[in-house]
């Protein structure tokens, strides 16, 4: 598989991270994961929140895409990133209402 | 009975979670420092613990990415675990509560 395929599925993943509503649940979360020692400033735990959601969002659809990549007999790699970007996109759908808004400057 | 006792079903399994996530982020962290290869026995505990959950998780990751990222991922996925379980007990009603103590 090329690298370069990698760069959509980041890009859609950064959206998911930003504009997601699942963001707020990670947020809201934020004591179990954040640590004790770290400054508790809302901008910090936000940006981490949607760090962490971009992860996951990466991480959740290239399930499909390994398991493909596995079980395939001769697992083509433009077949294996359109799997990644296809469950990326399908993910970030939630986040499209606010994205819409986010553009049209509401 | 104390509250560890009261809710063992939550605490151990919680606990050997959270030890691999912990022991997963010091691998990665003492990763940046040393060869894959050294031979330190605290390094080869850190993989001892750790390549169990390593091998489950790089099934389930495009091979294209590397060990340190799925790393990172296997420390999501058992944040992920632990959360999922907290959030399973509390549906069922049967989740450790906050006591005031005293």
């Amino acid at each position: 598989m090329d690298r370069n395929a990698l760069v959509p599925v980041m890009a859609v993943a950064i959206v998911n991270g930003i504009f997601s509503p699942w963001v707020l649940m990670v947020f809201l979360f934020y004591p179990v994961w954040y640590p004790a020692w770290a400054p508790p400033l809302s901008q910090i735990v936000y940006m981490a929140s949607a760090l962490i959601l971009s992860t996951m969002t990466i991480m959740l659809a290239g399930v499909p895409a390994a398991l493909y990549e596995r079980w395939s007999a001769q697992p083509r790699s433009v077949v294996v990133s359109s799997i990644w970007l296809a469950g990326t996109v399908l993910l970030t759908l939630p986040a499209l209402p606010n994205v819409m808004r986010a553009l049209s400057g509401g | 009975m104390n509250d560890f006792w009261s809710y063992w079903y939550f605490h151990i399994p919680n606990f050997i979670l959270a030890a691999v996530m912990y022991t997963l982020m010091g691998r990665l962290l003492l990763g940046l420092f040393v060869p894959e290869s050294w031979d330190n026995y605290i390094w080869r505990f850190f993989k001892t613990v750790t390549d169990p959950f390593l091998r489950i998780v790089r099934t389930v990751t495009p091979s294209i990415l590397t060990l340190p990222v799925v790393i990172v991922f296997s420390v999501l996925w058992l944040m992920t675990l632990r959360i999922g379980y907290l959030v399973l007990l509390i549906n069922f009603g049967i989740a450790p509560m906050a006591s005031q103590g005293g």
